[in-house]
């Protein structure tokens, strides 16, 4: 047990249904480990993962246990097996139950935990904050410290409204449990890893290098996580403000374009979300009521409305385009020109004539009467605001968090609190009796302040990317360029820097 | 379908070829959607734990089972081909103009050494000038490139094999090497046609050399004779002194000896000015490139790669389980015989009830006795002396704010063994709680009591 090159061992044991299995998928941000439901019983077997770090070293071996649901039965079962008289320690007297008939029998399920917390380093002890402390609790932590193993009480639920954590940590000092961790496993604190992996590390000190090697692994996931994130809200945003139809003078013409230009968008945004929910190792199902291309789309959410750019606070100047219009621009001739002649200068230099060629095509149209269609600035802001809100609200989100994100928490609080009404729209298997909607809507706006435009930076950027309509993945004709994977890292990092 | 296993001699092959399928795997991937690539992670999965190997271990694999490894040796060997032809063709140009510049016998010195570098000098100052701060990379030219090859070759996944070397030369910052290797290549081989030429006509014909001026004075002409023959001059090429240079306006006829400087001057010029910079720019260009591409790397934020960390490095393993659970808890036995009652009493029990909930209730009858609150094992030793004589009824009050648990089921199955009328009341919980509780209760074949003035009504107890 004290080999150092072996992985540290954990079970997590608890009353049932206290998010045991919740504590493991958040902490392996996992969605899909185990099964989790607001019912007692739910998992009935030892199931175990592994984290890796970096270098694919296993480092932690997390055991996720049945609830520990009749200890008194097991205790009083123990007294008639070996009197308490008979001085036998801990470990000996759990064997000796272990060993009986009703280890396969009437108490299988506590003996399966009991027997995996026997061969762990620690066990973790979960409890939900929002029960009351009863004597049933003190006799399984009775029963688990005869295992002879250090426990680490993990507080969760502790963000529920119903929740009595000063009661709770109360109880575990007078059982001589005094390092405790709060752990929210649905919205989990930005550095509750850290923290529990502190307390342990506190507690297994023979571990405690590798404890810190894996909190130092998980901050550069975390951190990993966020560039990789900005990364992806770039590219959007530089395929967004890249995005350039053709299209002629006439109305009804500019409109069938408008609704193109907007579909696209509203399409790659779409894939923005889903690429961010993958990287964050969450379902589509996190975040379903994203206004889908066109159809059942919800107004206030709706991308082009002038509407949602306000309530996003981004400033809506007089003359912002509204009704088929709203969202795009028509750029008026010197918009992309000017933008691109340092471009033109560089093609020519080259000694090619290809740029400058579909800077001549482009000419040529502009002179035979037609325009082109480009996002709007304000949409391209709103498209950012709202990733980074995403990111945000993904960041603060434990992967045992069943309800979905709720479009109206992407907004940033206003001067009046966003709507926390909104929470009944989710399926019905919610983790808990509404103290989770709670605990999610504080997840969402807890951040510093918001932001009411991108930065000035990636503004820049965005103006430089206008020029290319070549670089937009969604326009007509994408060519893959150097110069727009420099652009869309450096943006990133500008957003980065942002968030 | 090919099986050949993926060693790492294969690995180590080429890195040029690795990270040029990788890109033209990821490309493919991010403009039509992921490839099927279980086969391909878990190959890659088998390498040991470093992200940018199994990304092009699995960009390997899928380019080997797919045909695109092929169209990429294929469109390689294409390439050098093209670049064989092209060089060829410069050569022969050399050589061509190499003749047409001696033409007939009567060699006009400054038309002849324009006609040999003047192209040559322009197109040298234009690369020059490309390395110029704060100009973009000439993406024109890749595009041009790239263009040509959309019109060339014919198959999406062509294009894609251009393309990805594009996008990897672009992204190495390397395309400016690139282009230089091609143009200087072919200039080196125009100038190796050319000198070669130059010195067998030289050798096999007689030239007269001479200079002509209407606009110019004849001063001009000797400083720059001077000037173009300093290099020459440093590689051991003679140069015509001044005299001779003013002499050689082609009015006299001039010593044999003074023709024989004049043509090894030319050809040192051609060398010195020509073969000689090209050469040098070659060299660079390919050092350079040599070490760009050594620094190749994958970046794993670039879109088609990105979303790959989480399958090729996996934070966390899945160890599964220690063994089946066992059959669902049985239901309770109903051929329990119910046991007898003694007398009239009847009784109330908190069960595991919140602090906040008040004990006894409010409204309890004289005639109904309090057990008191049932919460740990003391609490169940005092209530087991207590059933004995059991209440011919009795209520078991339970906070189903609480999940019920298999104590809650044991407890029950006890009171329902002993008491001969047990009731349940649940109080509070949401409606899932409390339909687990009324799952137990069924369970356990025990009934549910609405509220406390129902039992009271059902043990005919009326409420005070």
């Amino acid at each position: 047990m004290t080999d150092a090159s072996k992985p540290i061992d954990l079970a997590v044991v608890g009353h049932t249904n206290t998010g045991k299995t919740s504590l493991l998928r958040t902490l392996l941000r996992d969605e899909s480990f185990g099964e989790v439901a607001d019912r007692p019983g739910t998992t009935r077997h030892v199931e175990s993962a592994q984290l890796l770090t970096e270098t694919g070293q296993a480092i932690l071996v997390l055991r996720d246990t049945p609830g520990l649901e009749d200890a008194m039965g097991v205790l009083d079962y123990l007294d008639q097996l070996s009197p308490p008289q008979e001085r036998h320690d801990g470990p000996e007297r759990i064997r000796a139950l272990l060993d009986s008939p009703e280890a396969a029998g009437r108490f299988e399920q506590e003996c399966r935990v009991l027997d995996a917390v026997l061969k762990t380093d620690a066990a973790l002890y979960v409890i939900d904050t929002r029960d009351p402390v009863l004597p049933k609790h003190r006799d399984e932590l009775m029963l688990l410290a005869a295992c002879g193993r250090p426990i680490l009480p993990v507080l969760n639920f502790t963000r529920a409204a119903l929740s009595d954590t000063a009661a709770w940590r109360d109880a575990l000092a007078r059982l001589g449990l005094h390092a405790t961790v709060d752990f929210d496993t649905v919205a989990p604190a930005l550095d509750g890893e850290g923290q529990l992996l502190d307390r342990l590390a506190l507690m297994l000190d023979h571990h405690a290098v590798a404890l810190q090697a894996l909190r130092a692994d998980l901050g550069q996931q975390r951190l990993r996580r966020l560039q990789d994130a900005t990364r992806l809200i770039a590219e959007l945003l530089v395929d967004a403000a890249a995005l350039r139809l053709p299209c002629s003078q006439d109305p009804t013409d500019m409109a069938t374009i408008t609704l193109g230009l907007r579909k696209r968008t509203r399409d790659r945004e779409q894939d923005c979300v889903h690429a961010l929910l993958k990287r964050y190792r969450f379902s589509k199902m996190t975040f379903p009521h994203h206004p889908l291309p066109l159809e059942g789309e919800r107004w206030g959410m709706d991308l082009f409305n002038p509407q949602a750019l306000r309530t996003f606070g981004i400033q809506v100047g007089k003359g912002l385009a509204t009704g088929a219009m709203a969202g795009a621009t028509i750029d008026v001739l010197t918009g992309g020109l000017s933008l691109g002649t340092a471009a033109l200068l560089g093609a020519a230099i080259g000694g090619a004539w290809q740029g400058a060629s579909q800077w001549g095509k482009r000419l040529v149209g502009r002179l035979a009467g037609n325009t082109e269609m480009t996002v709007d600035d304000p949409v391209l802001h709103l498209l950012g605001l709202r990733q980074l809100a995403l990111v945000r609200a993904l960041e603060c989100r434990g992967h045992a968090a069943m309800r979905p994100i709720d479009g109206d928490l992407l907004t940033p609080p206003g001067p009046e609190p966003a709507g926390s009404g909104t929470g009944d729209s989710g399926p019905d298997v919610t983790q808990d009796q509404g103290g989770q909607a709670a605990a999610e809507t504080d997840a969402a706006t807890t951040p510093p302040e918001p932001l009411r435009r991108l930065p000035p930076d990636v503004q820049r950027m965005l103006d430089e990317a206008r020029g290319h309509p070549a670089w937009s993945s969604i326009g007509e004709d994408p060519v893959p360029d150097a110069r727009r994977e420099a652009l869309v890292g450096a943006m990133a990092q500008a957003l980065f820097a942002a968030l | 379908m090919r099986s050949r296993p993926l060693s790492t001699a294969d690995l180590a092959a080429s890195p040029l070829l690795q990270y040029w399928q990788a890109e033209a795997v990821r490309l493919r991937e991010a403009h039509w959607g992921p490839l099927e690539d279980r086969a391909a992670c878990q190959a890659a999965l088998r390498l040991p734990a470093d992200l940018q190997g199994r990304i092009l271990a699995r960009a390997a694999w899928l380019a080997e089972h797919g045909e695109l490894h092929d169209r990429l040796i294929q469109w390689s060997v294409g390439a050098r081909w093209a670049l064989a032809i092209l060089w060829l063709c410069a050569c022969l140009a050399g050589i061509g103009t190499a003749a047409a510049v001696l033409g007939p016998g009567q060699v006009n010195l400054a038309l002849a050494l324009l006609g040999m570098l003047g192209l040559h000098a322009l197109t040298f100052l234009i690369w020059l000038a490309g390395w110029l701060p704060g100009l973009p990379d000439s993406t024109a030219l890749s595009r041009l490139w790239l263009w040509l090859t959309q019109r060339l070759v014919r198959g999406p996944d062509a294009a894609l094999a251009a393309q990805a070397f594009l996008s990897l030369l672009g992204r190495a910052r390397s395309w400016k090497m690139a282009i230089g290797l091609i143009s200087h290549g072919a200039w080196t081989a125009a100038f190796l046609g050319a000198v070669p030429t130059l010195l067998l006509l030289l050798s096999a014909r007689r030239y007269t050399f001479h200079w002509e001026t209407t606009l110019l004075s004849p001063d001009a002409f000797v400083s720059v004779t001077q000037a173009l023959g300093w290099l020459p001059g440093l590689l051991g090429f003679p140069a015509p002194d001044d005299a001779q240079v003013a002499a050689s306006l082609g009015v006299q006829p001039l010593a044999a000896g003074v023709q024989a400087d004049w043509s090894l001057w030319l050809v040192g010029s051609v060398i010195a000015w020509g073969l000689l910079p090209r050469l040098l720019a070659l060299a660079v260009c390919i050092l350079c490139l040599r070490r760009r591409l050594a620094g190749l790397a994958v970046d794993p934020g670039l879109p088609g790669w990105l979303d790959l960390r989480e399958r090729l490095m996996p934070t966390h393993v899945s160890l599964g389980i220690d063994r089946p659970a066992p059959a669902e808890g049985r239901a309770a036995d109903p051929a329990v015989p119910p046991p007898t009652a003694h007398g009239g009493r009847s009784a109330v029990l908190a069960y595991e009830l919140g602090p906040d909930l008040a004990w006894p209730p409010d409204g309890l009858p004289p005639g109904v006795a309090d057990l008191g609150r049932c919460n740990s094992r003391a609490d169940r030793a005092r209530i087991r002396g207590l059933l004995n004589p059991p209440p011919a009824h009795l209520l078991l009050v339970c906070d189903a704010r609480l999940t019920p648990d298999r104590a809650a089921a044991a407890w029950l199955d006890e009171l329902r063994r002993s008491c001969p009328d047990l009731r349940v009341l649940c109080l509070g919980g949401s409606p899932q709680r409390v339909q687990a509780w009324q799952d137990l209760l069924s369970q356990q074949a025990v009934a549910q009591a609405v509220s406390l003035d129902s039992w009271l009504e059902h043990i005919g107890t009326p409420p005070p």
